[in-house]
């Protein structure tokens, strides 16, 4: 596999994100990432109505691990009430079963 | 008064949402640097009659000052369809007289869900927990990253990789030509290569701008018609820092997975206006095709 895969994956998953907003009409200004210093990172937030912010994890790998949805908790337990649930977006072909946090393939993202 | 655009026929989107009923006239802008090459589905534009459609509407600003002529005179939303590139919003004279008087919709490349003519939106994605119908569609994703979502690679089942790089080169010589210095056309090229390969990276203005050979200044600048054209986005960090030290600069991404795939395939990110040629390597295929 190539290095930039996963780059381009994330890409693809963001440009997607946005236009499926710009279709509908809406402004994708409620799309942001979040990082702090420590390098802990969510790959995209977007702010829903109510203040929720929903953290999406993406992955370009094709097995899913549980350790996707480790950062998201680890995040939603920092956020606190502001903290929705989210979505870990793979490259597998098939969603899983949800747990707190959506389990999407990008077929279903895309 | 509504302007529909019927199902399907429309703006490669599906329908105008009801957020763009009432502007007088309905400004489509095909972004992602894909020149003239959408292919224009459009419907029977109805606003109670009809309206005019006009496509690469930019390339004649007098006409401007006509239409807002005539919009002021009869005062009925939906007269007007224009389409055309995004150069369209930084025309001084066009923006004056479209001010006030306009919806605007921004036409990215395709997306997935447009090619399947799927409607998605992504907060819904997220929150609606009713059982999936089945996720549809038996391409791959490196097929898909591959291709992107320029139209006429769909519609025509061009090869991308080639067709990109010529789509790109057009970009760069006929709408940037305008807004940037012709000596400064080939380093644009560059800084769009170099984009490419740093799409997901937080935005480090300076350290483009050196490994592009251009200053600062010239770098944020371009780096704005790149996103003004919907070739590049910025991510921008959310605020809410939960106590934490958080980063401020903002993520560059290359909104077509395609062009960062040309670029990336091709190994010579700095000569991106040289790489016509790069795309036949590039479909030999860097990644596995399974």
């Amino acid at each position: 596999m190539h290095a930039a895969r996963g780059a381009i994956c994330e890409s693809w998953v963001v440009a997607e994100t946005v236009k499926n907003f710009m279709n509908r009409g809406l402004r994708p200004d409620v799309c942001f990432f979040w990082r702090d210093s420590a390098g802990h990172e969510i790959d995209l937030l977007i702010e829903a109505g109510g203040g929720r912010l929903l953290p999406v994890e993406i992955k370009s790998g094709q097995t899913f691990s549980s350790d996707f949805v480790k950062n998201l908790n680890w995040w939603r337990d920092l956020a606190g009430p502001a903290g929705g649930k989210g979505a870990v977006v793979d490259g597998g072909d098939k969603s899983m079963p949800d747990k707190d946090d959506r389990l999407l393939s990008w077929r279903g993202w895309g | 008064m509504q302007l529909t655009l019927e199902q399907g026929a429309s703006l490669g989107v599906g329908d105008v949402p009801p957020d763009h009923a009432d502007g007088s006239y309905l400004l489509a802008v095909a972004g992602g640097g894909s020149g003239g090459s959408r292919p224009w589905r459009w419907g029977t534009a109805r606003a109670g009659g009809w309206a005019r459609i006009l496509d690469e509407a930019q390339h004649v600003p007098d006409l401007f000052s006509y239409i807002q002529g005539i919009v002021d005179e009869r005062d009925q939303p939906g007269q007007f369809v224009l389409a055309g590139s995004p150069n369209f919003l930084i025309h001084r004279q066009i923006s004056q007289s479209l001010a006030g008087r306009c919806d605007i919709l921004h036409l990215l490349p395709f997306s997935r869900a447009e090619l399947k003519r799927r409607k998605l939106h992504p907060v819904e994605a997220i929150t609606d927990r009713r059982p999936r119908s089945r996720e549809n569609g038996e391409d791959r994703l490196n097929d898909v990253l591959f291709a992107g979502g320029h139209p006429r690679i769909h519609d025509k089942k061009l090869e991308p990789q080639r067709w990109l790089a010529n789509c790109y080169q057009t970009y760069i010589e006929r709408d940037v030509r305008e807004l940037v210095n012709v000596g400064d056309v080939e380093a644009f090229g560059r800084l769009m290569g170099l984009c490419a390969g740093r799409t997901g990276q937080l935005l480090n203005l300076s350290a483009l701008a050196n490994d592009c050979g251009i200053t600062h200044t010239t770098a944020r600048r371009w780096l704005s018609v790149l996103e003004t054209s919907f070739v590049v986005m910025l991510l921008r960090p959310h605020h809410r820092n939960f106590n934490k030290r958080l980063v401020k600069s903002p993520k560059l991404y290359c909104l077509d997975t395609g062009r960062c795939a040309t670029c990336c395939a091709s190994g010579r990110l700095k000569t991106w206006t040289c790489t016509r040629h790069a795309g036949r390597s590039a479909s030999r295929g860097w990644w596995p095709r399974r």
